[in-house]
């Protein structure tokens, strides 16, 4: 996937140095990060933990690049954030970042072709093997057979993977999933999982901010966040049976 | 995002609320409708315009006695007579050509049909005065008056309703019981100020002197009008000066006093005319104004409404690249799309408006390629200077909060 340098020495693909982040609503101030610092190297597979309130959506948010941090340094593929215009920003969300949500955001009115097709309209390079690029998104995440179903005639789990077939369009660096199994019910949600396995596996960096454990367990690193702080950073080896033992259930349970 | 992929979008996002972008473009549609009545009756009345004024000859002045009962002043009756159409063609030199004018009506019977329309008595000059032409036989001349022919020149519309498409020239009609010999038909005028200009007969002033009832009729060498050319070029105000200055040593007014005649020019009234029709092309193009007004605005609510409908729409387009300008060029197209879909839609309905009128009033039928580019201009600049707005306040929304709009 990624022209990985020989050196061991890899920058990483995303630096969070005491990212801190205020929302200022009126009255007073919310502080909803307050000193985040950790990276991400190329390839992880990263879940990000935390209750309501704990800053994990604020910190989604940064490192899409949907939104500027108050104070500190984001790098995400050695740009730094904080100095990008917004057509900038725009340009690093159409091109190395694909957006994974928990309301899986497709249009309604277009099929799952068109849906996939979508970000290519933004794209600043001419595409011209647009369609036959999706296509081939499409049949990644197993959907081959559904390019013309509109998200109505799609169930959650396809309409998720089309979603993230559309988060692949432009072949990003990173997939960044905000509680993409929030809406699935329990046996679908191992599958998005184990879909985002498959790419982890393919070499994509990949980030899920999730607040259900078994779904973090996927991951093989664990961030854990409460009020705005980073309070926990480690491997899950344990979890990675778990992983393991989810893997063989989703596996025996498609049909 | 490339032009065609916003003209694509914004058809398939119009498509989708047919019915409501249907209603919200009727303002529009109706506005452009209103352009093209407008500029297609304006053409077209102008052009009817400029037909009669040639119909009627250009440098024509028309002698009247001033109606006592209009002016509400007392004084003698002053009338027009034989001897002051011989005195100004003697003493106005730029007067080329004169005519004496009587009138009156007498139904006129031929074989079972029956019209009375207004005859006018007149000399043989009244065609060189008028450009009087002739679609069938030939105009009164001077035998004619001189030997008090009984023969007689239709109008058009009286050839029409006494022979019908039958043959009139050399028929004989019955004038208040006296047999005249149809000699010739007028060329048709057709209407000038809503006027029918071809209900008329012209037959030879001394037949309708010496045979036929005159209207007020006082004294026997009395005329109703004296109608002039004037010499091309001349300064016609200078002349009418002359010949009413003429007039006043004639009949011994003095100076101060009441003038007794009117010297007017047929072609003031048609420019009346065509002032009137300004004025009504002003207030009809303020309504046509106001109606794309209205209807720019309602284009505006609909494209608010549908910004605020779409926002996590807009929140997933900006997550996934789409910058401002990208999301200002797709609302901004889906307005002129809608405006332009209207305009067409206005610009059959406005043809098939103007093709009514013209056929109603008689002029021709013209929508100019102006008209048309106007019309289109103007629903595009409604779409741009309506859809803006909508566009902008589409644009300028934090992703994260339209991502998480429901």
């Amino acid at each position: 996937m990624t022209a990985s340098g020989a050196g061991s020495i890899e920058r990483p693909i995303i630096e969070c140095v005491g990212l801190t982040k205020i929302y200022d609503i009126g009255v007073e101030k919310v502080q909803a990060l307050r000193g985040v610092t950790f990276n991400v190297r190329r390839g992880e597979f990263i879940a990000i933990m935390g209750a309501s309130g704990s800053g994990k959506s604020t910190l989604a948010n940064l490192l899409g690049a949907l939104d500027k941090p108050t104070s500190g340094d984001l790098t995400i593929d050695g740009a730094a954030i904080a100095r990008m215009s917004g057509d900038e920003l725009a340009r690093l969300r159409n091109r190395d970042i694909g957006f994974v949500f928990q309301q899986f955001n497709l249009l309604r009115r277009m099929t799952a072709l068109e849906n996939v097709l979508l970000p290519l309209n933004y794209s600043q390079s001419k595409v011209s093997d647009g369609a036959t690029r999706a296509k081939a998104k499409l049949e990644e995440v197993g959907l081959g057979a559904r390019l013309g179903h509109t998200p109505a005639q799609l169930s959650g789990g396809q309409q998720q993977r089309v979603a993230i077939a559309r988060a692949l369009i432009n072949n990003p660096n990173i997939i960044l999933a905000d509680e993409p199994t929030g809406a699935l019910d329990t046996h679908t949600s191992h599958e998005i999982m184990r879909l985002f396995s498959t790419l982890h596996a393919k070499g994509l960096t990949v980030i899920v901010i999730t607040h259900e454990p078994d779904i973090a367990g996927y991951a093989e690193r664990l961030l854990q966040f409460r009020d705005g702080k980073l309070i926990s950073d480690c491997r899950q080896d344990i979890q990675q049976d778990n992983r393991q033992d989810n893997l063989a259930l989703a596996a025996g349970g498609e049909p | 995002m490339t032009l065609g992929a916003c003209l694509r979008e914004a058809i398939t996002a119009l498509r989708l609320n047919a019915l409501r972008s249907g209603l919200t473009a009727i303002g529009v549609i109706i506005g452009v409708a209103g352009i093209i009545v407008l500029s297609a009756a304006g053409g077209g009345a102008n052009r009817k315009i400029e037909q009669q004024i040639n119909a009627l000859g250009s440098d024509t002045l028309i002698i009247a006695p001033v109606k006592m009962e209009n002016t509400g002043q007392r004084g003698p009756v002053v009338l027009l007579t034989d001897d002051d159409a011989k005195a100004i063609a003697e003493r106005v030199p730029e007067i080329v050509h004169i005519t004496r004018e009587v009138d009156g009506n007498v139904t006129i019977v031929a074989g079972n049909a029956s019209w009375t329309p207004e005859y006018w008595g007149v000399d043989a000059s009244y065609a060189d005065v008028f450009n009087v032409k002739t679609s069938e036989g030939r105009f009164l001349d001077e035998r004619d008056v001189r030997s008090a022919a009984k023969v007689i020149v239709l109008g058009a519309t009286v050839a029409e309703k006494l022979f019908g498409g039958a043959q009139p020239v050399d028929q004989i009609v019955r004038m208040g019981g006296v047999p005249m010999r149809v000699i010739g038909v007028r060329s048709t005028l057709g209407f000038v100020g809503g006027q029918n200009q071809d209900n008329h007969v012209f037959v030879p002033i001394t037949t309708a002197r010496s045979r036929l009832p005159q209207k007020e009729k006082i004294a026997p060498r009395q005329l109703n009008l004296i109608d002039m050319k004037v010499l091309a070029g001349a300064d016609r105000a200078a002349v009418k000066e002359a010949i009413l200055a003429l007039l006043r040593e004639r009949k011994h007014i003095r100076d101060g006093e009441q003038d007794r005649f009117d010297v007017f020019d047929p072609t003031q009234f048609v420019e009346l005319m065509n002032a009137t029709h300004g004025t009504l092309s002003l207030l009809l193009g303020a309504t046509a104004a106001i109606s794309l007004l209205v209807g720019g605005v309602g284009i505006m609510n609909i494209m608010l409404v549908s910004v605020t409908e779409r926002t996590s729409e807009i929140g997933l387009r900006m997550a996934v690249g789409a910058r401002k300008r990208d999301i200002l060029a797709q609302f901004l197209t889906e307005a002129v799309a809608l405006c332009l879909a209207a305009g067409i839609a206005g610009l059959a309905l406005g043809a098939a408006g103007a093709y009514a009128t013209a056929a109603a009033a008689g002029w021709p039928f013209i929508v100019g390629p102006q008209s048309v580019a106007l019309a289109l201009a103007a629903s595009v600049g409604v779409g741009v200077a309506f859809g803006y707005v909508p566009a902008r306040r589409a644009a300028s929304l934090n992703p994260i909060d339209a991502l998480r709009h429901e």
